[in-house]
């Protein structure tokens, strides 16, 4: 993960995707309502990039996740590593793309062994001979930091580190150029967390993949990854380098966000009002209208993501009409 | 000096486990709880914490029992109450708000019926006039727009932070002398978090409500917290005003603690990271529970746990560095 721009094909690219689901209601009145999830979502990911995607619950980023894995229906397309999912079988599609989860107990099946997990994804895709697939995995112990005699354990004998671990052995066994990590770390205490970031950086110095880290935890997003779009109900309203994004925030709810996180290291009360002005909400207004404390009536209407940054500068895209 | 309100002493809890043996899941902690301040308790999985303030409330699980000890509150040893005592001093003298408010709400009874609860309970002296009048004046307090409305409706028609505002209004309406606050806004968005932290500083501060807050997290602490106890693997580590303990961690697991946090300049490098991980119940242990992970191990810490050493008025440690 150096700093240059990535050169080459794009490993993921989201172009234009929405995703909506039947909202029923419960009880006698019964309406037939579409909710739409995603509104209309566009991003790419680079090789060799860790791309951040931050919001808070509702927003719609694990939505997006799962849409990329092809675990639900969604319009629009999504490419990765040049395939189109649908186009391709699952199979084909899944040496490409991987996933890593928040519950890594849930992850695994407690009846099979740590080296059955791992083996699983080579036997389904028919690589290596048996021996060859012990190797392998015995490698990818050592690559997780795990001691080959994992192996031979099961799921319940390990800490939510290490299994944790295990699940991301299992899921790099293909060498997919993408990885989804959806909350990879919130489950874990702080301590093994920070084992985790650093097993991604040491392994992403000796691989080449990228990985779309999920996350509501902003400075680990901002720690950890190249690049970060930051999602409000369903649609991205800032994306830039992390730098950018974090560094210098432009979109009200980015501020909103970054304001409200509690800092470990600041000195003053923190009481502070946070960034936000609540107002009615007005139908087919900018998502943010209701909360954000510079709203005027030109923000009764969907903004357009438009490139803020300076000429030469990376993108900074956001999605406000207040700037 | 303030007075003290609760008295821990030497507690000591025993936890059966699944093979009938029994370990100590708290190993002879002792401290004291003053009028008017927010005391933090900050720890990872299997400190401990979590089951010191489940005593406290007398709410342990079967297999947990208290090995020795005494827990002072006003005239009561609340580890040797009669059951009939503990009815009277739960939700009226203490109580208690957790992580997850959708299973301390009981989803077939409205909202204004159950925070109205402690009360009916506790103070046959009022009508249920008084009573309803009471919960919509608490419910506006504690920052609810259309408490009326909120009076009539389920939980699970409520979103996290409106419940964890209810929980709150709950615990608090009879005015208890010491709310415990365990892990309530680690299921929070963070800008729903930073709400439900300024809505716990006005309780203490308005109410004059003492506060023991559970947390992981030492950004969360630092905003609400006067001062913090560290807990290690059933022992307490460090205590000392919150403030003091950020800038000048004492305890190697603090300072551990504090680097596995991602900050702004760290980007790009390595965290340095606690080795190893925090032992089980089971698993064998130094008289210094931290000695395998420590990195400055010596003799003595293989035979003693250390004894408690002042660095200042406040700020005490259990190290033998410190001897």
């Amino acid at each position: 993960m150096d700093n240059t721009k990535p050169a080459g094909e794009d490993i993921l690219r989201v172009e234009h995707v929405s995703n909506y689901y039947s909202d029923n209601g419960l009880g006698i009145l019964r309406s037939r309502k579409r909710s739409q999830v995603l509104q209309d979502v566009s991003l790419t990911i680079g090789r060799d990039e860790f791309f951040g995607l931050v919001g808070e619950s509702g927003c719609g980023k694990s939505t997006l996740g799962n849409a990329i894995l092809g675990l639900i229906p969604y319009e629009g397309k999504i490419t990765v590593a040049g395939l189109e999912y649908g186009k391709v079988s699952r199979k084909e599609f899944t040496r490409h793309i991987q996933a890593v989860f928040q519950d890594p107990l849930s992850a695994m099946n407690p009846r099979r062994t740590i080296g059955d997990t791992m083996k699983e994804p080579l036997m389904a895709h028919g690589i290596g001979t048996p021996e060859e697939q012990e190797a392998a995995v015995r490698a990818m112990l050592e690559t997780v930091g795990l001691d080959a005699s994992y192996a031979d354990r099961y799921p319940r004998e390990l800490s939510g580190g290490q299994r944790q671990r295990v699940c991301i052995g299992a899921a790099l066994m293909l060498e997919p150029e993408l990885i989804i990590a959806d909350e990879a770390i919130s489950a874990l205490d702080v301590s093994v967390g920070s084992q985790i970031l650093n097993l991604f950086r040491t392994i992403d110095v000796e691989r080449d993949f990228s990985m779309l880290f999920i996350s509501h935890n902003l400075n680990v997003v901002y720690y950890l990854c190249d690049r970060i779009a930051v999602m409000y109900k369903g649609s991205i309203v800032e994306m830039g380098t992390a730098d950018a994004v974090y560094n210098d925030p432009m979109h009200p709810y980015t501020r909103l966000l970054l304001s409200a996180i509690p800092d470990y290291a600041s000195e003053d009360d923190g009481d502070r009002a946070l960034l936000e002005r609540f107002r009615p909400p007005v139908e087919g207004s900018c998502a943010f209208y209701h909360r954000c404390p510079h709203a005027t009536d030109k923000c009764k209407k969907v903004p357009e993501l438009r490139n803020k940054a300076y000429r030469g500068e990376e993108e900074h895209l956001v999605r406000c009409f207040y700037l | 000096m303030k007075e003290t309100l609760l008295n821990v002493k030497h507690l000591t809890l025993g936890v059966t486990e699944r093979d009938g043996s029994v370990n100590k899941a708290v190993d002879d902690i002792s401290f004291e709880v003053r009028k008017g301040e927010i005391l933090g308790i900050v720890g990872e999985s299997g400190c401990g914490k979590s089951l010191t303030v489940m005593t406290l409330m007398g709410l342990m699980k079967d297999d947990v029992f208290v090995m020795d000890g005494q827990i002072l509150f006003g005239q009561d040893d609340l580890v040797r109450v009669t059951p009939e005592r503990r009815r009277q001093i739960n939700g009226n003298d203490l109580s208690i708000i957790y992580q997850e408010p959708m299973t301390s709400l009981n989803p077939l009874i409205k909202i204004g019926r159950q925070v109205g609860e402690p009360l009916r309970l506790h103070r046959k002296d009022l009508s249920e006039k008084e009573i309803d009048r009471m919960v919509l004046e608490l419910l506006t307090e504690v920052g609810i727009q259309n408490p009326g409305q909120i009076m009539k409706s389920y939980p699970h028609q409520l979103s996290g932070g409106m419940r964890q505002r209810v929980m709150i209004a709950m615990a608090s309406i009879c005015r208890p002398r010491i709310l415990v606050a365990d892990e309530p806004t680690t299921a929070l968005d963070v800008t729903t978090q930073a709400h439900v932290l300024s809505l716990l500083k006005r309780v203490n501060e308005e109410f004059g409500t003492t506060i023991l807050f559970i947390s992981h997290d030492l950004g969360v602490i630092n905003r609400v917290c006067d001062r913090v106890l560290i807990m290690y693997a059933g022992k307490i580590v460090e205590r000392g005003k919150t403030r003091d303990i950020l800038n000048h961690p004492a305890h190697q697991y603090t300072k551990g603690l504090i680097r596995s946090i991602p900050t702004r300049d760290q980007k790009g490098k390595d965290l340095i990271c606690i080795p190893g991980r925090v032992p089980s119940t089971m698993d064998p242990r130094e008289p210094c529970p931290f000695a395998p992970r420590c990195g400055h191990t010596m003799e003595a810490c293989r035979q003693t746990f250390p004894e408690c050493r002042e660095l200042s008025k406040d700020h005490i440690v259990y190290c033998h560095m410190f001897d």
